[in-house]
């Protein structure tokens, strides 16, 4: 009788024993908890940081900043590997990610990560718009594969319109003084497209109507597009009435 | 930037040439009345309006960082973004000699 009884339970459904649901919840709560506990220790450490650094200036010593991250790295590392595997890593991953800074050992191993274990996480909503600014650190090849990657692996309409936008807007961003070569403008125009096509309104729409405008309107070698407004006497006037005049548009305030 | 942009309108005045500012400033009042004097603006300027940074025609030209420039020839064509200082002297000039070859 016993014997049947082991078997049958070895034989039993995988799904969640109630014992399993308390064990996974109580294990997220003691992550968010622990997540929470070190980011407010962090942000204690900035605030001293900050704080001893307008000393150092007022004394006319140089500063420098940013060094309050390179203490708590190792600490999110470890958290991080306490909950390898499941998604409560990821807010330690995501957080070495974006504030390890020139540690970029550091920031890859948390990106390859994130790529590696949780390409699926919706998480990835809240690093996508920060993945260009880690061309910096890790080079624009890096920042590419990893959006590809997570186009390619992650299911939620949320992720990828972030992705594309983050892919799109850098493209605007990268053609300060030079605008973008040829190719890259037309697969901005089609990753800005997306974005329209996955979120249709809000900011983010709003954001990625203004950057098309710009790819489709403002290049070199295209007409200027008329502007009518008043100057700062009330009287209105055009852009158009200064045609037949080289013009330079200087966008200026005096702050 | 007030130095070469006025020592540019100076340069030029007897040219077919013209600086646009677009001015984000929140308060007119004060760009009209005390801006204008102490920084001597000596080009005209459309105002954006009340919201400043936000405001339409800034948004229009997807504009997100201050200053931003565009260069625009005779025709109304765009030809050149965000030049400063000698780079824009440069783009500006070379505008003016193919106006006037163009006749």
């Amino acid at each position: 009788m016993h014997r049947i009884v082991l078997t049958a339970m070895l034989l039993a459904p995988t799904a969640l024993l109630p014992a399993q649901v308390d064990a996974a919840g109580s294990k997220e709560k003691s992550a968010k908890a622990a997540y929470q506990l070190l980011t407010e220790e962090y942000s204690q450490a900035q605030t001293e940081s900050r704080r001893l650094a307008s000393i150092a200036r007022e004394a006319g010593e140089r500063v420098q900043l940013g060094q309050a991250a390179v203490a708590f790295v190792p600490r999110f590392q470890q958290a991080a590997k306490d909950y390898a595997g499941s998604e409560n890593a990821v807010q330690f991953l995501t957080w070495i990610t974006l504030n390890a800074g020139s540690d970029s050992d550091a920031t890859n191993a948390a990106l390859n990560t994130l790529v590696a274990d949780h390409i699926a996480s919706e998480a990835w909503t809240a690093l996508a718009p920060r993945l260009a600014g880690l061309s910096r650190t890790l080079g624009d090849e890096r920042v590419a594969e990893t959006m590809a990657s997570v186009l390619a692996g992650n299911p939620h309409d949320a992720v990828k319109a972030e992705i594309f936008w983050a892919r799109g807007n850098k493209v605007i961003r990268d053609a300060y003084g030079e605008p973008a070569p040829a190719d890259k403008r037309l697969e901005a125009i089609a990753d800005l497209r997306k974005v329209r096509e996955l979120i249709p309104n809000g900011d983010r729409a709003e954001a990625a109507k203004r950057g098309l405008f710009e790819l489709e309107n403002l290049q070199n070698g295209m007409p200027a597009p008329e502007i009518v407004g008043p100057d700062i006497d009330g009287v209105e006037f055009k852009l158009s009435d200064y045609r037949g005049k080289v013009v330079v548009l200087d966008f200026w305030g005096d702050w | 930037m007030y130095p070469h942009e006025r020592s540019l309108v100076k340069r030029l005045k007897d040219k077919p040439f013209a600086l646009i500012g677009v001015n984000s400033d929140e308060d007119l009042a004060n760009l009209r009345d005390k801006v204008r004097i102490e920084k001597e603006l000596t080009w005209r300027s459309f105002w954006n309006g009340p919201e400043g940074t936000s405001g339409p025609i800034s948004q229009a030209w997807n504009v997100f960082g201050w200053p931003t420039i565009y260069i625009i020839d005779h025709n109304g064509v765009i030809r050149a973004r965000n030049k400063r200082g000698e780079a824009m002297d440069e783009v500006v000039d070379q505008l003016l000699a193919e106006m006037e070859r163009d006749g």
